[in-house]
């Protein structure tokens, strides 16, 4: 027999070679084609899911940002000019005080009051200065309570300065705190899921490992750049 | 005419299977395990380890079928699948050791070769050669894979296949040729 007989040789004989499986290998293979289609719809679903609340937290947290932003802008351009309590509203170049809350104005209450009063922002400046510094002390005194002050005291520039800088100190606070607990929140949430998923499959491709890392690696930078 | 009807069903019997038609991955299993299998068992040597191979080939080519975009025939990309699978398995079970000897098995008596068909005296030849001469052997002669490819399948230099296919050609030819002696004389 020649040198490349024996191949050709092998190669027909071998091509029509064929073995019968076993009766139940269709079976067999059906159960774990089953098997394998519900882990991958699974990993799909997470995978959307994960994609869902990454996007839905930063949109959110985009949203936040902007609105803080406004609050701190606010508070800067009218520090020393302004009053930093009580609703106010301009009335035909007056100032009046509308709304006292109780003894001691929370964060929360001055956040939403300053966010909703951003769009009256320029004309009460603009009322502040045709008013004069009077007005507005006058203003201020009509709201006490909210200051914890005597009425008989007339508010001098360094009182109205320590108040905003204890204000702005608070909603810094009240801020980061926000953030922290929102971030530790969905921390948990994803570990959570990651370790359901980890359960129910404890052999995880490289792909998904990747993509957790990534996840978790998100989720730090997220916290550090917020911190 | 035929041709092209069974061509446009299997292409049909592919997309259903795509969208997990089971009964379409049954008629396509049908087809070609039996096939299959053989090629499983060639670079298996158990018979038993070869159907878990192709079962895992089988897996493997249904939840990917939608990556098969139709050039070529189905069956050559299964058999690729199939033999991707083989050397993985083998691989696994670290029974790919190229060792140079060749191990001395079973003698093969003509009474015994007499009482066997062609294909099972082939492939108790084949079985014969050492792991790494074998997958060699088998994926250059019958799959007409190129030294470069097989380098890269096996992750062994060109040379050290260009070596191996050259000794087991040699190792089969002798025993070939051994044999049809022993027939001969007798």
């Amino acid at each position: 027999m020649k040198r490349y007989d024996i191949e050709l040789f092998v190669k027909s004989t071998l091509r029509e070679y064929t073995l019968t499986p076993k009766r139940n290998a269709w079976l067999q293979l059906l159960d774990k084609l089953q098997e394998q289609e519900q882990k991958r719809d699974q990993k799909i679903f997470f995978r959307k899911a994960v994609l869902l609340i990454t996007v839905f937290l930063a949109g959110f947290g985009t949203v936040r940002n902007k609105s803080i932003q406004h609050l701190d802008i606010s508070l800067v351009e009218n520090s020393g000019t302004i009053i930093p309590t009580a609703d106010t509203e301009v009335e035909k170049g007056k100032i009046v005080s509308l709304v006292t809350s109780n003894n001691a104005p929370t964060y929360k209450n001055e956040q939403v009051i300053v966010q909703e009063k951003i769009p009256q922002r320029d004309v009460l400046s603009n009322e502040v200065r045709s008013a004069g510094l009077d007005e507005v002390l006058t203003a201020n005194k009509r709201a006490p309570e909210d200051l914890n002050l005597s009425p008989g005291i007339e508010v001098t520039d360094a009182e109205i300065e320590s108040l905003m800088r204890e204000a702005r100190k608070n909603i810094d606070i009240k801020r980061i705190l926000l953030e922290q607990q929102e971030i530790l929140l969905a921390r948990e949430f994803l570990v959570d899921a990651i370790d359901i998923e980890e359960e129910r499959e404890p052999k995880r491709n490289n792909t998904e490992v990747a993509f957790n890392s990534l996840l978790r690696d998100f989720l730090k930078i997220k916290s550090a750049f917020a911190n | 005419m035929k041709i092209i009807s069974i061509y446009y069903n299997e292409r049909l019997l592919i997309r259903k299977a795509a969208r997990r038609d089971r009964n379409a991955q049954y008629k396509l299993y049908e087809k070609y395990a039996p096939k299959m299998l053989a090629v499983c068992r060639s670079y298996v040597k158990d018979l038993q380890f070869a159907e878990d191979v192709m079962q895992k080939g089988f897996l493997k080519a249904f939840t990917r079928i939608g990556s098969f975009l139709g050039q070529g025939s189905f069956e050559a990309w299964v058999r690729r699948i199939m033999i991707h699978e083989s050397i993985n398995f083998l691989k696994k079970k670290h029974w790919l050791l190229y060792d140079s000897n060749v191990m001395e098995h079973e003698d093969l008596s003509s009474s015994n070769i007499a009482s066997k068909s062609d294909v099972d005296f082939l492939l108790k030849l084949i079985d014969q050669l050492p792991n790494g001469f074998r997958l060699v052997f088998m994926l250059h002669a019958i799959e007409g894979y190129t030294h470069k490819e097989i380098s890269r399948v096996l992750n062994i230099p060109e040379n050290t296949s260009r070596s191996k296919l050259s000794k087991a050609r040699k190792i089969l030819q002798e025993k070939v040729e051994l044999i049809r002696k022993k027939n001969e004389a007798l």
